[in-house]
């Protein structure tokens, strides 16, 4: 029976040395397998570092690609979650390189670009208390984050979220090691400001883990 | 434990690093500022402890329709 790719059962290549075979072999299940099963974190991530919906779809799908087309120089030294974050995050630097140069310059102060994605999410504040993040707070994270302008998302989100090191960082973006140090200070400031009323209760909460 | 808001204080050094034009200079002052400032070790530890929560946090699903989307996109056709 054919049916559409979402509705595909995927099961068939839970194991990855599997879904490499596949993709080796151009089957087109594997792709749909590869694309489910990693998708949603690529996608946040991809959010996370650009700042707007379509260009994060738009880098998901340029990387999935080009996953495709190189799956066989995949040598297998990380997991192929690490590989695809990796092809994401160039992916996504290209992307944002490519935006400044037919846009405005990347600014440092804070504007109101990210009114519509702001939108999009809930606006209820959540209960910060508790050791799990809810999927509220998540996304009032997100939100604060997103409200970021793009220089200082971006530090954050390279040595902060994804635990690059100082050095890479600043590499990435083509900056000092001190500047990008001081994005990642004023990134810090201005989340302090946007989250203030949950880090108090975050502060809290861990005292009295501690405690 | 208390997490103040930036304060007074804090609001101007982040004033000042906007007009800042040598980053290490810039750099050094915020190191010395937070080392210094019970309000930012606070908000500073508070916000580690938050994203450290966030990235061990649990990914939502992709929305159904942008997931239609990618999937017509990169696999075309159903697969066989």
């Amino acid at each position: 029976m054919v049916g559409k790719p979402w509705e595909t059962d995927i099961s068939v290549y839970d194991d990855e040395g599997a879904l490499l075979a596949g993709l080796r072999r151009r089957d087109r299940l594997a792709c749909t397998c590869l694309l489910k099963r990693y998708a949603p974190a690529l996608y946040r991530l991809a959010l996370r570092l650009t700042g707007e919906p379509d260009d994060a779809e738009d880098v998901l799908q340029e990387s999935f690609i080009r996953a495709c087309d190189h799956i066989a120089e995949f040598e297998g030294r990380s997991g192929l979650a690490t590989w695809l974050h990796r092809i994401v995050l160039n992916t996504a630097l290209m992307h944002l390189r490519r935006r400044k140069d037919r846009q405005v310059p990347l600014d440092e102060s804070v504007d109101d670009d990210h009114s519509s994605l702001a939108e999009t999410l809930p606006s209820d504040l959540p209960d910060p208390g508790g050791a799990a993040l809810t999927s509220e707070l998540r996304e009032t994270v997100e939100r604060a984050l997103l409200a970021l302008p793009d220089t200082l998302r971006l530090a954050f989100v390279l040595r902060d979220l994804e635990g690059l090191s100082t050095r890479e960082a600043a590499a990435a973006l083509g900056i000092g090691e001190s500047a990008l140090k001081v994005r990642l200070h004023r990134a810090h400031l201005a989340l302090r400001a946007a989250l203030a009323p949950y880090l108090q209760e975050v502060a809290i909460t861990d005292a009295g883990r501690h405690s | 434990m208390t997490v103040a808001p930036p304060d007074p204080h804090c609001r101007e050094l982040a004033a000042l690093l906007v007009a800042a034009t040598d980053d290490e200079q810039a750099e050094a002052l915020l190191r010395a500022h937070v080392a210094t400032c019970h309000a930012c070790t606070s908000a500073e530890n508070a916000l580690a402890s938050l994203v450290r929560r966030y990235r061990e946090a649990e990914q939502p699903p992709l929305a159904a329709s942008l997931e239609q989307r990618l999937l017509a996109q990169l696999c075309g056709s159903p697969p066989r």
